[in-house]
C-alpha cells in the first residue's frame, strides 16, 4: 500500500516528456543516443527560443530523474557562465542518488544580463556525464518538480518566472532499445521464477495465519 | 529667520560619518538639518538619560545617522559612526542595559520605553557596539534583549494588544511599539553575530513571530472604519483603519495608528496586496495630509502629528524596501497625495504632494529661490522632509511650530525631535529588510548565497528569504534578491 503510494506520488510530480507552456523550450540532447555497456555517456540540458528583454534567462532550478539501475552520474559541468556575465551561484546535488538537481544563478544586473544574452535565443547550460551499466537497457532523461520548488524553475531579467516547456530525453545501452523493455535472459527467468514461489509461499503462510483480533492475547 | 548656512555647512562637514554620495540640494539640507537635530539631542543630554523613556527613540535616530541625504547612503550604525558618536551612543547602551538589568519580569513593563529599548539595542548590537565586556554594564546585550523580549511576550493579552504596563487594555500607541521592538528582535535572534555572547536565539524567535503574527491578524480584522472629523468620515465602503483602542470600543480610526497598523500587519507576513494592509492603505489614501492631523487623530493633536510622520513613512518605506508591487487597482505608496481633496471621495482634510520646483529654499539654510529643490521628486518624502525642514531652529529642534519646549515633559520634547530625524532619515527602525539574511543591513553575495542554500526549506511567517511572499523559498526568491543588492553585482 505504502509502495504504491509513493509510486503514485513520485508520478504526479513527474513532468510529462513535452508540456507546452510557452515558446521557450528547454531540452536534453541529443534526444535519443545510444552506449555501450559499461561506456561514458554525455547528455546536454539546453534553452532555446528567448525572445529577448524580459524573457531572458537569469537563474534556473532543474532536477533530472533517471533509472540508477542503468546509469551512474559521474561528473556535471556548468556551460553558461558565458551567457550571464560571470558571478555564478552554482550548485549541484545529487538528488539522493535518483536525481541530478542542478542550480545556477548569477550576480548579473539586468542591463548586464540583456547585453550578455543580446541576439541569442539559445544556449547550453549544464552537462552530465554517466556511466552505463553492464546490462542491455534504456532510461529517459527527464525533467521533475522538486517539492517545496515547484512550479517555479526559471527566472527571467526582471526575477519572475519564465514559462517553458521541457522535453527530455532516452539513452539506451547495448543492444536495448529506447522504449522497448528489453527481453530478459534465460537466467533472468530462472531468478524470476525463484521469486515467484518465495511470494506464493509468503502468501500462502499469511492466509493460514489468524486474522488480528480473533485470537486473545 | 536669520541664515545660518555658514555654520551649518562648517558642521555639517565635521559631524558627518562615512563617505557621502552624490547628493542634491534639497538632500544637503536634509543632512544638515540632520546632524543639527542630532546636535540637539547631544546638547540637552538626550544621550546621557535625560531622554527617560525616550532613550531608545533618541539612539535610534544617533544611528540611522547617513553621510548625505541621499537615500543611496547606508545608515552609520554604530560601525560607521563618528568617534564622538560612537561615544554617545556607548553611553546611551550603558543607561538603557542597567536600567533593563534592574527592571526584570513581567510586572516591570513599560511598553513604550521597552519597545524603543529593543530596537534600539538591537540596532546597536547589529552594527557592532561592544557589549558588556567594554561597556562595564551589569549584563550583556543578549540578557538585556531577553528581559525586554520576555516582558513584551509576556504581557501581551489573548487578542493580541498590549496596554501601558501589561496587556489589560486594547491601546494601539503602545502595542505600535511592542511590534516595532519584538520585529527588530526577531532580527536580533536570527542573526549569526555575537556580542559577549551568541545572539542567536531559536526559540525566542519563534515565540517572538507567534506574538507578532497575533497582533497582525488582529489588525488586519479591524472593522473601524470612519474619522473623527465628520467632513471626511466614511469615504468608500473597503477602507478600514484603526484608532487608539479598539474599533469594537468605539473609537474610529486616526491617521497615526491607522499608519502603525500597516506595519503591524507587514511585520506578521503582510505585504502591500494583502487586503488588511489594502483597506488601511485606502484609508490614509483618502486622507492624506503632512501638515498636521487636523482632527483626524483621535486626540493629542500636536504629539501624534510627528509620531504619524514617522509610522506613515515607515510602513511606506517598507513597502518600497521590500520590492512588493501593487497589483492593478491596489493602492501603492507612491500614490498617498495624488487624490485632490475634491475627487471622489472628496475630503476637504486631504493634500496632495507638494511641488519642489515651485518652493523656494527653506531659510534655515541659505539663500535660494523658487526652484532649488526642482531636483526632487514629488511624493511623500518631500512632503514630509520638507514640511519638517521648515519646523526646524537654529538650535535644532524641531519646535517652530510647537513652542519651544514650553509645558512639554522630556518624553514629549525628546520623542517628537527623534520623530523628526527618523523620518528625515528614512527610518524602519532596526526592520530586517527582505534578503538581508544575516541583518547587516545591506544585501550582498552572502544574503544570496544563504537565500540559495535555503532552496524548499518551508519559511517561517515574514521570512526575509521568501521575497516574494509565495511560501516557498526558491530560485525566483533568489534572483529577485539578487536584483535588492546594494551594490552592483552583490559585492559586500
Amino acid at each position: 500500500m505504502k509502495l504504491k503510494s509513493l509510486a503514485a506520488a513520485v508520478a504526479a510530480l513527474l513532468v510529462p516528456m513535452a508540456v507546452w507552456a510557452g515558446p521557450v523550450t528547454v531540452s536534453i540532447v541529443p534526444a535519443v543516443q545510444n552506449v555501450n555497456q559499461g561506456g561514458n555517456v554525455t547528455a546536454t540540458v539546453r534553452i532555446d527560443g528567448l525572445l529577448g528583454v524580459p524573457d531572458q534567462l537569469s537563474a534556473y532550478d532543474l532536477r533530472i530523474t533517471y533509472d540508477t539501475g542503468s546509469l551512474t552520474l559521474l561528473s556535471h559541468s556548468f556551460l553558461s557562465d558565458a551567457f550571464f556575465g560571470g558571478g555564478a551561484l552554482e550548485s549541484f546535488n545529487a538528488g539522493g542518488g535518483v536525481a541530478a538537481d542542478i542550480v545556477d544563478s548569477f550576480f548579473t544586473l539586468p542591463a548586464d544580463l540583456a547585453a550578455a544574452q543580446a541576439g541569442i535565443d539559445g544556449f547550453d547550460l549544464f552537462s552530465l556525464t554517466f556511466m552505463a551499466a553492464n546490462v542491455d537497457s534504456f532510461t529517459n532523461l527527464a525533467f521533475a518538480l522538486v517539492p517545496n520548488i515547484s512550479p517555479y524553475v526559471l527566472g527571467n531579467n526582471n526575477g519572475n518566472s519564465l514559462a517553458a516547456n521541457y522535453t527530455g530525453a532516452c539513452i539506451s545501452i547495448g543492444a536495448g532499445t529506447c522504449g522497448v523493455t528489453p527481453v530478459p535472459e534465460p537466467g533472468t527467468f530462472a531468478l524470476m521464477a525463484v521469486g515467484l514461489l518465495a511470494t506464493g509461499a509468503v502468501g500462502r503462510r499469511n492466509r493460514n495465519r489468524p486474522k488480528e483480533g480473533t485470537v486473545a492475547a | 529667520m536669520k541664515s545660518i548656512s555658514g555654520a551649518l555647512a562648517c558642521a555639517a562637514l565635521s559631524l558627518t560619518a562615512g563617505s557621502a554620495l552624490a547628493a542634491t540640494p534639497f538632500q544637503n539640507d536634509v543632512t544638515t538639518s540632520i546632524n543639527l537635530g542630532i546636535e540637539y539631542l547631544a546638547t540637552n543630554n538626550a544621550f546621557t538619560g535625560a531622554a527617560g523613556d525616550a532613550t531608545g527613540l533618541a539612539t535610534q535616530a544617533l544611528l540611522e545617522k547617513r553621510a548625505s541625504g541621499n537615500p543611496a547612503d547606508p545608515p552609520s550604525g554604530y560601525t560607521g559612526a563618528s568617534a564622538v558618536d560612537k561615544g554617545r551612543l556607548r553611553t546611551a547602551a550603558v543607561y538603557m542595559i542597567n536600567q533593563t538589568a534592574a527592571q526584570v519580569g513581567n510586572g516591570q513593563l513599560t511598553t513604550y520605553r521597552d519597545g524603543q529599548r529593543l530596537f534600539a539595542l538591537a540596532g546597536y548590537a547589529l552594527t557592532g557596539g561592544p557589549d558588556k565586556s567594554v561597556l562595564g554594564t551589569s549584563i550583556t546585550i543578549k540578557q538585556a534583549m531577553d528581559i525586554l523580549t520576555d516582558k513584551i511576550v509576556g504581557n501581551q493579552s489573548a487578542a493580541g494588544y498590549w496596554c501601558y504596563n501589561n496587556g489589560g487594555c486594547t491601546d494601539s500607541s503602545t502595542t505600535q511599539f511592542a511590534s516595532a521592538g519584538l520585529e527588530a528582535a526577531k532580527t536580533f535572534y536570527v542573526s549569526p553575530k555575537v556580542g559577549d555572547t551568541p545572539f542567536a536565539d531559536p526559540a525566542r524567535a519563534a515565540s517572538v513571530i507567534t506574538a507578532l503574527a497575533k497582533t497582525a491578524a488582529l489588525y488586519a480584522a479591524s472593522t473601524g472604519t470612519g474619522s473623527d472629523n465628520g467632513s471626511c468620515n466614511v469615504l468608500s465602503p473597503t477602507e478600514r483603519g484603526h484608532g487608539y483602542h479598539s474599533p469594537v470600543e468605539g473609537y474610529k480610526p486616526s491617521l497615526q495608528q491607522t499608519a502603525s497598523g500597516i506595519y503591524i500587519q507587514l511585520f506578521g507576513g503582510s505585504d502591500v496586496n494583502s487586503p488588511g494592509v489594502q483597506h488601511y492603505m485606502e484609508w490614509i489614501k483618502n486622507r492624506y495630509r503632512y501638515q498636521d492631523l487636523d482632527s483626524m487623530g483621535n486626540s493629542w493633536p500636536q504629539n501624534s502629528w510627528s509620531y504619524y510622520l514617522w509610522s506613515s513613512f515607515k510602513g511606506m518605506e517598507l513597502i518600497r524596501q521590500s520590492g512588493g508591487i501593487p497589483s492593478p487597482g491596489n493602492v501603492g505608496p507612491n500614490d498617498y497625495g495624488t487624490l485632490p481633496p475634491a475627487s471622489a471621495p472628496a475630503c476637504v482634510q486631504r493634500q496632495v504632494n507638494k511641488d519642489p520646483a515651485a518652493l523656494p529654499r527653506v531659510p534655515l539654510f541659505g539663500a535660494g529661490g523658487v526652484g532649488y529643490y526642482s531636483a526632487e521628486t514629488k511624493g511623500q518624502y518631500f512632503d514630509y522632509a520638507h514640511e519638517i525642514l521648515g519646523t526646524q531652529q537654529a538650535n535644532g529642534g524641531y519646535f517652530a511650530n510647537l513652542g519651544v519646549g514650553v509645558g512639554r515633559s522630556p518624553w514629549e520634547n525628546f520623542s517628537h525631535q527623534s520623530y523628526m530625524l527618523l523620518v528625515l532619515q528614512r527610518s524602519t527602525g532596526n526592520v530586517q529588510q527582505k534578503c538581508d539574511v544575516n541583518g547587516d543591513g545591506k544585501i550582498d553575495s552572502t544574503d544570496i548565497k544563504a537565500i540559495m542554500a535555503s532552496i524548499g526549506v518551508p519559511p517561517v511567517a515574514g521570512d526575509v528569504r521568501d521575497f516574494n511572499s509565495d511560501g516557498v523559498i526558491n530560485i525566483i526568491d533568489v534572483r529577485q534578491c539578487t536584483l535588492q543588492c546594494t551594490n552592483a553585482k552583490c559585492v559586500p
